[in-house]
């Protein structure tokens, strides 16, 4: 009893930590993601492809929900007087936006066409302006360049948090542009601000240029499908994911229409 | 500055037994430094502070709002002072005042203490300092794992505790009263503190690892909470244990709390700081609840976090107060 109390609890808590220490800096941390590779279109052909225009076909749709909306709720900024001050009018959470004709609105939608296609040579661009991300919901392709701006002239921290891709933490302190590209296709990576925590988007990552996001009238049309069936799947931040089979033909739109229920 | 004492420094519980002492059992000893104990004073305060600080950097979500460490945005000082960077560099503020006040504290202990195992101690949090700065840096560059984080919470708790029992060592109340002797009456009340000091610090851990791990209940991603779920769902389960925990802790005070009434009524000394912490642990247990029935709200969850850890320095102190005779002997 006496001897133990020597080393009571200066040694447990010290103790507790150096072994934490060595677990973590010894920790594989791939070994919590998923594994990398093309899980979003069951593999494909060898080496880049191009879209052929001449034989291609378009998907498109509609995305709709059915039921009672829940009422927009407005983004709290006033402890933040930086963001406020930007805004006249209150800015409202884009978690679930259902248009006025029962549309819904950002939901990422593709088609898993399989194979890797050339990445565009135009980058994608999301942008941080009076405390919310522009889009919302984007798409880009693997190796395409996203430039990531800051066009307030304030601080921001984004912070994407993928599970196959490396995850990063970039801090902007003032107006600026960063530039980067992801390796693996990935459906979805969460962006998140920790600065100001109601900010946050969602970026898909593919292997081709077959996605789209439906925006105020909650459609979407994706050209330059190759013909074949596919799977068309949709994704919704918080009504989650559908998908239905579709067959593309030469010059012909297959038309693939979801239904979310509130 | 030194002091002639027979002290038996290698044993810190029979160290102050007084060569003389007064009728009322007080030793002659030259006192201590009155300015020591205050510094210990506010080295406690400090690190409450710098708990409450932390408390809230995770409960707002605020871990990742500075991407960078050891400096913030490149800085070492000057930030923006905007959104939730407040809390975060803010914490990373105090820190380093707590860390320096550890150690002018360690060196103070080191060259005036006589007790050895005392200079040891101050090393000892100079090192629990150190650990737990790298931990909370090293979880910032990790993207804040749930096993470093919880660790960083954890030592945290520890720390504090460290602090609390170095002031009350420094104290006049520590030099000037004796070792209780150990009879059986005495035997069973430092069981009883033993038992729920331990019963707390697991309970401590387990809640760092639900609050780090995402493990808490009535959030937007968090599972309805049903006998299937609880057996699938790891978080749950961890949740669960959490519960079981806080049983065990109500159990463990209530002892506590029994054996203080039974055996020591007559004993201030005891009953008393007994009677604060079992207040305390119902206290806590309400706010445990208010945590979840307000879906982790951050007020909620800091608060719980913060009287948790004062609750585990309160019962340090009892247990470390169960080793010595009141001023004027045992009732």
């Amino acid at each position: 009893m006496k001897q133990s109390w020597k080393l009571g609890l200066a040694t447990a808590g010290t103790a507790v930590a150096v072994v934490a220490l060595v677990v973590s800096c010894g920790a594989d941390t791939s070994k919590y993601r998923k594994t990398r590779g093309d899980t979003l279109t069951g593999g494909g052909a060898a080496g880049p492809r191009t879209v052929d225009l001449a034989t291609a076909g378009t998907v498109a749709g509609k995305i709709s929900f059915a039921g009672t909306p829940p009422a927009p709720k407005a983004i709290k900024m006033g402890g933040t007087p930086e963001c406020a001050a930007v805004h006249t009018v209150d800015v409202m959470d884009e978690k679930l936006v259902v248009n006025g004709d029962g549309t819904v609105k950002n939901c990422f939608v593709y088609v898993s066409v399989p194979g890797k296609y050339d990445p565009p040579s135009q980058p994608a661009e999301i942008d941080q302006k009076g405390c919310v991300y522009f889009p919302h919901v984007m798409g880009l392709q693997t190796g395409q360049q996203l430039n990531i701006k800051n066009s307030d002239n304030f601080l921001h921290n984004v912070h994407y948090i993928p599970e196959i891709n490396d995850e990063q933490n970039i801090g902007m302190s003032k107006i600026g542009v960063r530039e980067r590209s992801f390796e693996f296709a990935e459906v979805m990576i969460k962006f998140k601000c920790e600065v100001h925590p109601w900010m946050n988007a969602w970026v898909g990552v593919l292997d081709h240029p077959f996605f789209a996001v439906t925006g105020d009238d909650g459609s979407f049309s994706i050209p330059g499908v190759p013909p074949g069936t596919y799977d068309c799947v949709v994704w919704h931040e918080s009504l989650g994911e559908q998908r239905a089979s579709v067959t593309v033909a030469t010059g012909q739109t297959a038309q693939a229409d979801f239904s979310y229920s509130g | 500055m030194s002091f002639e004492t027979t002290q038996d420094v290698r044993n810190p519980l029979a160290e102050a037994v007084p060569l003389a002492t007064s009728s009322r059992g007080v030793t002659n000893e030259p006192r201590t430094p009155v300015w020591r104990f205050r510094f210990a004073c506010t080295h406690v305060f400090f690190t409450y502070l710098l708990l409450i600080a932390g408390g809230l950097v995770t409960s707002l979500d605020a871990g990742l709002s500075v991407p960078d460490w050891p400096t913030s945005y490149g800085n070492w000082v000057f930030v923006q002072w905007i959104g939730n960077v407040r809390y975060e560099h803010g914490h990373r503020m105090i820190a380093s005042f707590v860390g320096l006040l550890t150690i002018v504290y360690a060196v103070w202990l080191w060259r005036s203490e006589q007790r050895r195992w005392l200079r040891w101690w101050g090393v000892g949090m100079l090192f629990a300092v150190c650990v737990q700065g790298l931990l909370g840096g090293l979880t910032v560059l990790h993207f804040l794992p749930p096993q470093i984080s919880a660790t960083h919470g954890t030592l945290a708790q520890t720390f504090f505790c460290m602090s609390v029992a170095a002031a009350y060592f420094v104290s006049d109340e520590w030099r000037e009263t004796r070792q209780r002797e150990a009879s059986k009456k005495t035997r069973g009340l430092r069981r009883a503190c033993w038992f729920a000091v331990g019963a707390v610090y697991v309970q401590l851990i387990l809640g760092a690892v639900v609050r780090h791990a995402g493990a808490v209940l009535g959030g937007e991603e968090s599972p309805p909470l049903t006998l299937e779920n609880f057996f699938s769902d790891p978080s749950l389960f961890v949740h669960g244990f959490h519960w079981i925990g806080a049983l065990t802790v109500l159990v463990a005070l209530s002892h506590l709390l029994h054996v203080a009434t039974w055996n020591h009524r007559k004993e201030s000394f005891i009953l008393r700081p007994v009677a604060a912490v079992f207040l305390l642990v119902l206290l806590q247990i309400g706010l445990g609840l208010w945590t979840v029935l307000s879906q982790t709200a951050p007020r909620a969850a800091t608060s719980h976090v913060v009287i948790g850890a004062l609750l585990l320095g309160s019962l340090v102190f009892v247990l470390l107060r169960s080793f010595r005779e009141p001023r004027g002997g045992t009732p």
